[in-house]
């Protein structure tokens, strides 16, 4: 009964210029945790909060998908946003929360693809091991310095000397743990079975650099 | 997956992890705010046509940078061929051509990321665009009395 009290509510008609989004309601005036469920609703229905919302939310996940992937900073700008922009027309087909996380690593992943397989430029090396904000001034700057904990620290740069896989793995699982394995693997173009494995080595290889410089 | 299947150590290990990884590659927060001004570009009537062939990915995977790109859209019977090509000198501009078959739109408007550009058809179908900035692009066809204008899935050039 009260869902479908929210659900009117969350319809109202447009023309009143009032409509509060049922989320709104439900979790209490500005104390938003909305479910994905009714953030998409809500943003089908033209609500930019709602949108908002998501883009917050999932922003880690497509981000952690184009950095694992070998692209300039530039063409990693480029699809994030061609993935968000891809979801706003999509919205009304995609109804179902359930796929939304897979949605967009896999359209973020073929978006790399394309710019890959463009000819654009490679980012170099060395800027993926250093974890370089290209954003930042030119040449390698001690990121890792900055960070007052230094627990913190030794695990930045343990992370920065893994490979480039590991890396790319270990950024997706933290970014969404809930992806399944085929959701993984459609994102990073690793084979599902060797996802599992993977993780455990990349895993224990970090703290074994850890356990080096500890 | 999901956090509860790790072993306790990892979980506490992959949460410290994501708290590093949030202060060495932060998404960036213009990234951010231009992903959720995307928002505006929302078309409420529109058709959308899906992107249904792209010659970078169903070609070969190697394959000279400068040959031109080929993009299909397809909505129900009208299908939208463009071709992409380098515009000017250095990687920031296309140059598209393209042609609707089925439907003779009215004028072309091609969506990018600092704004748009609208563009006339022949009697063909056919049109050209440029130079349009490299990045996200979508393609808004519209047509002469209610038929309401289709639009393309955004992709990157």
């Amino acid at each position: 009964m009260a869902v479908a009290v929210e659900r009117a509510r969350g319809r109202a008609p447009a023309t009143d210029g009032l409509a509060i989004p049922a989320w709104f309601d439900r979790y209490g005036r500005g104390v938003a945790d909305p479910s994905t469920s009714d953030l998409l609703r809500d943003a089908a229905g033209g609500d930019q909060r709602a949108w908002d919302h998501l883009v917050e939310r999932y922003s880690r996940l497509v981000w952690a998908v184009t950095r694992g992937h070998r692209l300039a900073y530039a063409d990693s700008a480029d699809v994030f946003q061609t993935t968000w922009l891809r979801l706003v027309e999509h919205l009304g087909q995609l109804r179902d929360p359930e796929h939304l996380a897979g949605w967009l690593s896999t359209t973020a992943r073929h978006e790399c693809l394309r710019v890959l397989r463009m000819g654009r430029r490679e980012r170099p090396d060395e800027d993926v091991a250093a974890g370089v904000d290209p954003q930042g001034s030119a040449g390698p700057s001690p990121e890792a310095a900055l960070l007052v904990d230094e627990e913190r620290a030794t695990v930045a740069a343990a992370f920065a000397r893994l490979s480039e896989r590991c890396r790319a793995l270990l950024r997706l699982v933290v970014a969404e743990p809930g992806l399944s394995y085929i959701e993984i693997s459609l994102a990073l173009g690793i084979p599902v079975g060797s996802i599992g494995p993977t993780r455990g080595r990349c895993l224990s290889h970090l703290r074994d650099l850890l356990e080096e410089r500890g | 997956m999901t956090m509860a299947e790790f072993e306790p150590a990892d979980r506490e290990f992959l949460t410290l992890l994501r708290g590093v990884l949030e202060e060495i590659d932060p998404v960036p927060g213009p990234l951010v705010e231009a992903a959720q001004a995307a928002f505006t570009w929302r078309t409420v009537d529109a058709e959308l046509a899906e992107l249904t062939a792209d010659s970078v990915l169903d070609g070969a995977a190697v394959r000279a940078s400068d040959a031109p790109r080929l993009l299909t859209f397809t909505a129900g019977a009208v299908s939208l061929v463009v071709e992409v090509a380098a515009s000017g000198v250095g990687d920031v501009a296309r140059r598209l051509i393209g042609q609707i078959v089925g439907l003779r739109p009215a004028e072309v408007e091609v969506r990018h990321a600092d704004g748009s550009l609208t563009v006339p058809t022949d009697d063909y179908g056919r049109f050209r665009a440029a130079p349009v900035p490299a990045g996200p692009i979508s393609l808004a066809l519209r047509f002469a009395g209610r038929r309401p204008p289709l639009v393309t899935s955004w992709v990157t050039v």
